[in-house]
C-alpha cells in the first residue's frame, strides 16, 4: 500500500496538535480539583482535551488512506515537540538522560517502521 | 488511584521527593497546605504516575487498531447516500455516513478508550513531569508490535526485535529519571 503525502501531512499536524494538547493537560492537571465547578473553570484542561480531540480527528483523517506501519511511527515526532514545550512552559530540565532516552525511543520507532515495511 | 486524587493542590514541576515522614496523611493535605504552596509529589506518587502512563499505552494501542478498523469501514459508505429510519409512524431520512459513524462499534469503542486514556494521562500528569511521561507513550508501539505477532501471527524480524528492545531501553531510562 502506498502512503499519500496528504496522509503524512495530516498525521504530522495531528502529532503537533497532540503535543500542544499535552501542554494543556499538564497545565490543567497541576491545579486539578475533581468538582464540576472547578473543572468548568479549568480552561487549560479544557484546551488540552480540545487539542487532544482535534489531533484525533486529524489522525483519523490521515489514517483513512495509507499504511499504518508508515504513518504510526510519525507520531513519535510529537515527543520532540512535547519535550520542547515542557522546557518552555513548565521549566522542566532537559537532562542528558531524558534526551538520550528520547533518542533511543526515536531510533526504536524507526527500527519498528523498517521491520513493518 | 485514591492517593492521587487526595492531593488536589497543585504539583510543582520540579518537585523534589519528600521524606515520607513529612508527608501528610490522605485528606489532610488540602487543609494544611496554603492554596499556593503545592505539596511536592512523593516518589510513590511519581511511580504511580509512570505506571498509569504504561496502562494508558496499552489502552491506546488497542484503540489504535479499532480506530483503523472503524475508518476502513467508513470508507465503504457511498457518499451522499441516505437511509430510511422508522420509529413507529415516524420516518426519517438520515445521511448514511452519519448512521455509519453512530453504529461503528470499533470506532466508538476506540474513541471511548482514547477518552479514558486521556483521563488517565491527566491523573498521571498531576505527579510527573511532562517531559518524562509523554515519551513513555512510545510503549504503545511495543504493544502493537507484540499484538501483531500474537494476534495476527506476523513475522518477528530482527528490526522489530531491535526496535522493541531499544524503545523499552529508552522508556526504562525515562522511568529512572521520573521516579526520583
Amino acid at each position: 500500500m502506498t502512503t499519500p503525502l496528504s496522509s503524512v501531512a495530516l498525521v504530522n499536524v495531528a502529532s503537533f496538535i497532540g503535543s500542544l494538547g499535552a501542554v494543556g493537560l499538564k497545565g490543567g492537571a497541576k491545579n486539578l480539583k475533581l468538582t464540576i465547578p472547578a473543572l468548568a473553570k479549568n480552561w487549560k484542561l479544557q484546551a488540552g482535551v480540545a487539542g487532544y480531540l482535534l489531533s484525533s480527528v486529524f489522525f483519523m483523517l490521515g489514517l483513512k488512506h495509507g499504511d499504518l506501519s508508515v504513518l504510526y511511527p510519525m507520531v513519535s515526532v510529537g515527543y520532540i515537540w512535547t519535550m520542547l514545550w515542557a522546557k518552555l512552559f513548565f521549566g522542566e530540565p532537559l537532562t542528558q538522560a531524558k534526551c538520550g532516552a528520547l533518542a533511543l525511543i526515536l531510533v526504536g520507532v524507526g527500527l519498528l517502521g523498517l521491520g513493518n515495511s | 488511584m485514591s492517593a492521587t486524587l487526595d492531593t488536589s493542590v497543585t504539583t510543582p514541576v520540579n518537585a523534589t521527593p519528600v521524606n515520607t515522614a513529612t508527608s501528610s496523611p490522605p485528606g489532610a493535605t488540602v487543609s494544611t497546605a496554603p492554596p499556593h504552596t503545592p505539596a511536592p509529589s512523593t516518589p510513590e506518587q511519581k511511580r504511580k504516575a509512570l505506571w498509569m502512563v504504561v496502562a494508558f499505552t496499552l489502552m491506546a494501542s488497542v484503540a489504535q487498531v479499532l480506530y483503523k478498523m472503524g475508518a476502513n469501514a467508513l470508507n465503504k459508505v457511498p457518499s451522499g447516500s441516505v437511509v430510511d429510519v422508522a420509529f413507529g409512524s415516524l420516518h426519517f431520512h438520515i445521511s448514511a455516513a452519519l448512521v455509519a459513524v453512530a453504529t461503528n462499534v470499533p470506532m466508538i469503542v476506540g474513541l471511548s478508550l482514547y477518552g479514558m486514556g486521556a483521563v488517565m494521562m491527566v491523573l498521571a500528569l498531576q505527579h510527573g513531569e511532562l517531559s518524562v511521561l509523554y515519551p513513555i507513550i512510545s510503549l504503545s508501539y511495543v504493544w502493537v508490535a507484540i499484538l501483531s505477532v500474537l494476534v495476527f501471527h506476523e513475522h518477528l524480524n530482527v528490526y522489530r526485535i531491535g526496535g522493541i528492545a531499544v524503545i523499552i531501553g529508552g522508556v526504562a531510562v525515562l522511568g529512572r529519571s521520573g521516579s526520583r
